[in-house]
């Protein structure tokens, strides 16, 4: 009897692993088309910016300021680290924070499946739609004109999804008898979360801000109604506006002028690399384990 | 330690039932079973880690030196209650940190006294002549014998009056879990010892006072290392033939 049942699962065994076989095939040669098609997407627009973009890169562009269609792009680059630093001081700990609150709390789950919820529905609100979010209610209603603030914050809103399911799910990785252990050691929630999650979940949390990092840098619509133009630096943190570089992308390329043409493959090349760069960190970062 | 009337629940699920047991001080007290009778849920009520669970719904009166469980801080208890888990679980830092964690976890020790502490502990767990050449190498370096003894000195660190051991020797080859059996002779001196397994030779081994946990009730307990063969118990002998066979 027992003999026989096994023979059958045996045989069970072998047809699945057959199907499963044809269909690892399948999957294998519909995954190499897609590499192929992503690859040769990611050749031309690298090679296409590069082609526009570095032959007419000069150091000057570095170096002083400009206003999109004269000068360089100094202004636009640090602006668009301190817009993006100053989303990072909006999402990071709140990300951080909302993160941990997930992985520890102990209360129903209905709590944590709403927070879920609105992070979910957070990354895909378009950024034109926050833009429009944040030139309401943070430029207008908050009076803090295009600004700094407004730009850093409209920024934050869309890091933080990112920079919270990264951190959440870098956390949910650390194995729940070391919680557990370092609970019955007599550790508080705090003390949890400050020497097992967060030092676990370092180099997750890391990654996750440095994708963040690279997707807010890129991003142009919420800035269009937040930030503003600025033909120098910022003065203050409010009222007064900010250059970034993907706005002399958005308005060099409508420019009657090659210099304005070229300021903005110019920017798009920085960006790109920016992105690339960061990306990548995050990549290798969040692959090594602590 | 007395445990009376100690039920829990899990949505529908009685996982405990109604469970009696005396804990006697300095003694190796052994809670044996099959899997899934509720043997890490006892535990865990003991030291109130059952709290973290949302799910679990604790009745029952547990006493620890003659004080309610629930009138000290859980924080207090669990320094007193101590626990060791069924698979090793360094954490991912040196001997040295390992073994300090829980005292750090308390404030600032001078750097000389968490040294004595440290070695200490891990000479009460039989760890110190492995290890003493380089406490700061991180704790995955070690055998899972030795992390599992590793985790034992982490939780005498607090010196507790009651040390919980929830199958520790089971992910273990015989050399380790004869060493860990030893130790637990020896620390039944200073310690009163709970050791949970379902591992019939080892409470033979070690124990002093058995009981024999099933679906989640007490269906026999006794004195003496011989308990478990002299047992009337029907369910008792049906567990042990079950074994045994
Ligand atoms: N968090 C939980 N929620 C619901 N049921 C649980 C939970 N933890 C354990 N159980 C159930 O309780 C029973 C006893 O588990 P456990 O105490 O781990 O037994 P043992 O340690 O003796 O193997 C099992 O049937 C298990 O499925
Ligand atoms: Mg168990």
């Amino acid at each position: 009897m027992i003999n026989l049942r096994d023979h059958h699962e045996k045989e069970i065994k072998w047809k699945n692993s057959t199907l499963r076989n044809v269909k690892n095939q399948g999957a294998k040669i519909a995954g190499f088309f897609a590499l192929l098609f992503m690859l040769a997407v990611l050749v031309s627009i690298f090679g296409y910016i590069l082609h526009g973009g570095a032959s007419h890169i000069t150091l000057r562009m570095f170096t002083t300021y400009g206003n999109t269609t004269t000068g360089g792009l100094l202004n636009a680059i640090i602006g668009t680290w301190l817009l993006v630093g100053m989303g990072l001081l909006f999402s990071v700990p709140s990300g951080v924070l909302g993160a941990l609150y997930n992985v520890q709390s102990t209360s129903s789950t209905r709590i944590r499946s709403v927070t879920r919820l609105f992070t979910d529905i957070l990354t895909s609100v378009p950024s034109i739609v926050i833009g429009l979010f944040g030139y309401l209610v943070l430029v207008i209603r908050f009076d803090m004109g295009f600004s700094l603030l407004a730009g850093g914050i409209a920024l934050g809103i869309m890091m933080l999804p990112y920079v919270m399911r990264i951190s959440e799910i870098s956390m949910k990785n650390v194995p729940q008898e070391q919680v557990n252990n370092a609970y019955a050691l007599g550790a508080d929630r705090i003390q949890v979360a400050s020497r097992i999650y967060l030092p676990q979940a370092r180099a997750g949390i890391i990654s996750g801000i440095l994708l963040a990092i690279g997707i807010a840098a890129g991003e142009t619509a919420q800035l269009l109604y937040t930030a503003g133009w600025n033909n120098a630096l910022p003065s203050g943190f409010m009222k007064s506006q900010v250059a970034y570089l993907t706005y002399v992308v958005w308005y060099g390329i409508n420019q009657p002028s090659s210099y304005a043409h070229e300021l903005a493959f110019a920017s798009a090349l920085i960006l790109i690399i920016m992105v690339t760069v960061l990306i990548s960190i995050s990549k290798f970062v969040g692959r090594k384990r602590v | 330690m007395e445990i009376s009337k100690l039920s829990v629940r899990a949505g529908q699920k009685t996982i405990l039932d109604n469970v009696d047991i005396n804990i006697y001080r300095n003694r190796v007290n052994t809670i044996v079973g099959p899997s899934g009778g509720g043997k890490s849920t006892f535990l865990k009520c003991l030291n109130r880690l059952a709290e973290l669970d949302r799910n679990y719904r604790v009745t029952g009166e547990i006493f620890l030196e003659g004080k309610n469980v629930r009138e000290y801080g859980e924080i207090e208890l669990r320094r007193r209650v101590g626990m060791v888990f069924q698979r090793p679980n360094p954490f991912p830092m040196s001997v040295y940190d390992n073994v300090a964690f829980g005292l750090r976890l308390q404030g600032n020790v001078k750097k000389d006294e968490m040294d004595m502490m440290v070695s200490s502990s891990l000479q009460e767990a039989g760890l110190f002549d492995e290890v003493s050449d380089n406490l700061k190498r991180p704790a995955s370096t070690l055998s899972g014998g030795q992390q599992q003894r590793l985790c034992i000195a982490r939780a005498l660190i607090l010196r507790p009056a009651v040390l919980m051991l929830d199958e520790p020797t089971s992910s273990l080859d015989p050399v380790a879990k004869g060493k860990i059996e030893e130790l637990m002779l020896e620390l039944k001196e200073r310690y009163t010892v709970v050791l949970v397994t379902h591992d019939i030779g080892q409470a033979r081994k070690v124990s002093d006072y058995t009981s024999l946990l099933f679906n989640g009730k007490i269906v026999a307990s006794g004195e003496g290392k011989d308990f478990l063969e002299r047992t009337s118990d029907d369910t008792m002998k049906a567990f042990l033939g079950d074994l045994t066979a």
